[in-house]
């Protein structure tokens, strides 16, 4: 697999390249020869409004920018464009690389010709572009697996299943409104990503790297960009290999003004946290939790402010049961709150099972994930790249892209009108019981709450 | 002190934070606290303008009661300008109810002392309470695969 995207339909080469930003202090990132220190990494950070601006005129010369940080942004374009914008020719030449732990291959990779021009328009804010050595860089998955046994492909399964496709339909695709998910970590250059034209940002609320060692992240955000595929998308990243900084996260996203924060994770009830999410809540943002999966009412998703996400199967006839991998119940923190409020789309026990996901290679989960036959393994790879799984976590993000849906469509809803509009909606789910045994039936139910999210008929009401 | 815990993970490992009184809260976390290159994040409890702690917050107060807990501008200003001249570095933005910081194990050993961790009179003013964060346990096929 090569740096190279095409766009559907597209013959014509699209090219990935890293734009480096100036920084703030002038110290540039690229003449450092030496081991970065941590300590040290402001010295190579641009101003946050650098940022926007090289991104608005990067996109304005026709670029697609596939994530950014406060050192620089990725990018995608043709090569045509590189020759215009750059006063570069890029060259393609074949060379060695290694994959997983297969021989040498020959693959071909692009080089840009010379000394690249920043055009005077981006003189002030960007430092230089580079393509990135082979082997560092490339993720190279290639293309998403099709498992023997059910499954669903993200985007259009997906699209499809939450009834989005048809809100899209109508040019309501989350244009204008700013979205967070706060997890793992995200690789933004995973083949599944690079040119689709999503407009992703990372960030790390700890640590320097946006990585996703855990390998959970990057797959549950294509549920939900599958569903706004046009919002601003920022990925919080919440751990750095050995801290986890939920509320140091959740605070940054806050930061970011984003309207909608999506959360698939789960820990001790911390009365900062459900302070922050209460006055996030109260000041406009809609915030979506997971639920749990496999029995327990996690918290934050189990508090009455925010959108609690449970799941639901999808038959191949067209029918719905409420997902045995999903929790539902009550916590004891909140006994008056039963949770989910509604479900997204979810996999049944034993593992979830249900939905192919990109993942960062030989991530945890990649790895835990193969090695067994269904129902209990995924049957890819250890190290390729790709998972089939779901359950809350991915659930929730699609309830998220859904929110985004319906604040591209009104952008005065509020929070409590979000979640009133979604229950109210909702495909009715009748039979199958949750993880905990609590059973679906007709109208409103303990297993799946108000049912399957619909979101053609949230938007029409 | 009414701490309030979550019912939920029933593997959870003890540690302990420090709070201005030195009482000893159980918490949860897989830390790891050694090792010259460990960067460990704190959470910072900022001294609210009403004196009222919002670690004894309980679920059922709502955004309409949450100002009693917030710390004035100039507190949040304050401790943050003191924080960072004492080595600290920031995660991510700070909030009415406080910041995150990083910080080396000597540094943190230094300002707060060994676990339990505890505020030292100097800081009192600004500050109420430091702590190491919740584990957070993403919803993935096995909670002990997905946690670190």
């Amino acid at each position: 697999m090569t740096p190279t995207t095409k766009a559907a339909g597209e013959k014509k080469k699209t090219i990935y390249s890293e734009v480096v930003l100036r920084s703030q202090t002038g110290t540039s990132l690229m003449k450092n020869a030496a081991p970065l220190d941590p300590k040290r990494l402001y010295f190579y950070q641009a101003d946050a409004s650098d940022v926007d601006e090289a991104r608005k005129k990067l996109t304005a010369a026709g670029f697609t920018v596939i994530a950014s940080s406060q050192f620089g942004l990725s990018i995608v374009g043709p090569e045509a464009l590189y020759k215009r914008y750059f006063k570069t020719e890029v060259v393609q030449r074949p060379v060695k690389t290694f994959f997983g732990n297969k021989e040498a291959v020959e693959v071909d990779h692009f080089f840009l010709a010379g000394t690249p021009e920043v055009p005077l328009e981006l003189a002030a804010v960007v430092d230089t572009i580079y393509i990135p050595p082979i082997g560092y860089f490339l993720s190279g998955e290639g293309a998403m697996p099709t498992p023997s046994y059910y499954h669903l492909k993200p985007p259009a399964d997906i699209s499809h299943l939450t009834k989005a496709d048809a809100v899209h339909a109508r040019g309501f695709r989350g244009s204008g409104v700013k979205v967070a998910m706060i997890d793992s970590g995200f690789v933004a250059n995973h083949d599944y990503y690079a040119g689709r034209g999503y407009n992703i940002t990372v960030h790390a609320a700890v640590g320097s790297t946006t990585q996703d060692e855990l390998g959970h992240g990057t797959g549950i955000a294509s549920n939900l960009l599958a569903i706004a595929p046009e919002c601003e998308f920022h990925f919080v990243k919440m751990f750095d290999g050995s801290n986890w900084a939920s509320l140091a996260a959740f605070r940054l996203a806050v930061s970011l003004g984003v309207k909608v924060i999506s959360c698939s994770w789960g820990q001790s009830r911390d009365p900062v946290l459900e302070a922050e999410i209460q006055n996030a809540v109260n000041s406009g943002i809609t915030v979506i939790f997971a639920c749990g999966n496999g029995g327990q009412v996690g918290w934050p998703g189990c508090m009455p402010e925010v959108i609690s996400v449970g799941g639901a199967y999808p038959h191949q006839d067209g029918t719905w049961e409420a997902a045995n991998y999903a929790s539902s119940g009550i916590n004891s923190l909140y006994p008056n709150r039963h949770c989910p409020d509604v479900s997204g789309i979810a996999g049944q026990a034993p593992n979830g099972i249900l939905i192919v996901m990109p993942t960062q290679k030989g991530a945890k989960l990649d790895a835990s994930f193969s090695g067994t036959r269904y129902p209990n393994g995924d049957e890819t790879g250890p190290s390729d790249g790709w998972i089939a799984a779901s359950g809350t976590s991915s659930a929730a993000p699609m309830v998220a892209g859904g929110a985004a849906l319906l604040l591209s469509a009104k952008s005065s809803i509020t929070p409590g009108e979000i979640k009133q509009v979604l229950m109210d909606t909702s495909i009715d789910v009748t039979t199958g019981t949750s993880a905990n045994g609590e059973p679906a039936g007709t109208g409103p139910d303990s297993a799946s709450g108000a049912g399957m999210i619909d979101l053609e008929a949230a938007i029409n009401k | 002190m009414n701490y309030v815990r979550g019912d939920l993970f029933e593997d959870d490992k003890e540690c302990w934070i420090g709070h201005k009184n030195n009482k000893r809260k159980r918490m949860d976390s897989n830390r790891k606290l050694n090792g010259d290159n460990t960067r460990i994040l704190l959470d910072v409890i900022f001294q609210s303008a009403t004196g009222r702690s919002i670690l004894e917050k309980m679920p059922s107060e709502t955004d309409r009661d949450l100002a009693i807990y917030a710390a004035t501008k100039e507190t949040q200003d304050e401790a943050v300008d003191v924080l960072r001249r004492l080595g600290f570095e920031l995660a991510g933005p700070p909030s009415q109810y406080g910041v995150s910081i990083v910080s080396s194990p000597r540094l943190m050993r230094e300002v707060f002392g060994e676990e339990p961790l505890s505020v030292p009179k100097f800081l009192a003013k600004w500050i109420e309470a430091v702590r190491i964060p919740h584990p957070v346990k993403l919803y993935g096929k096995d909670r002990r695969e997905v946690e670190h």
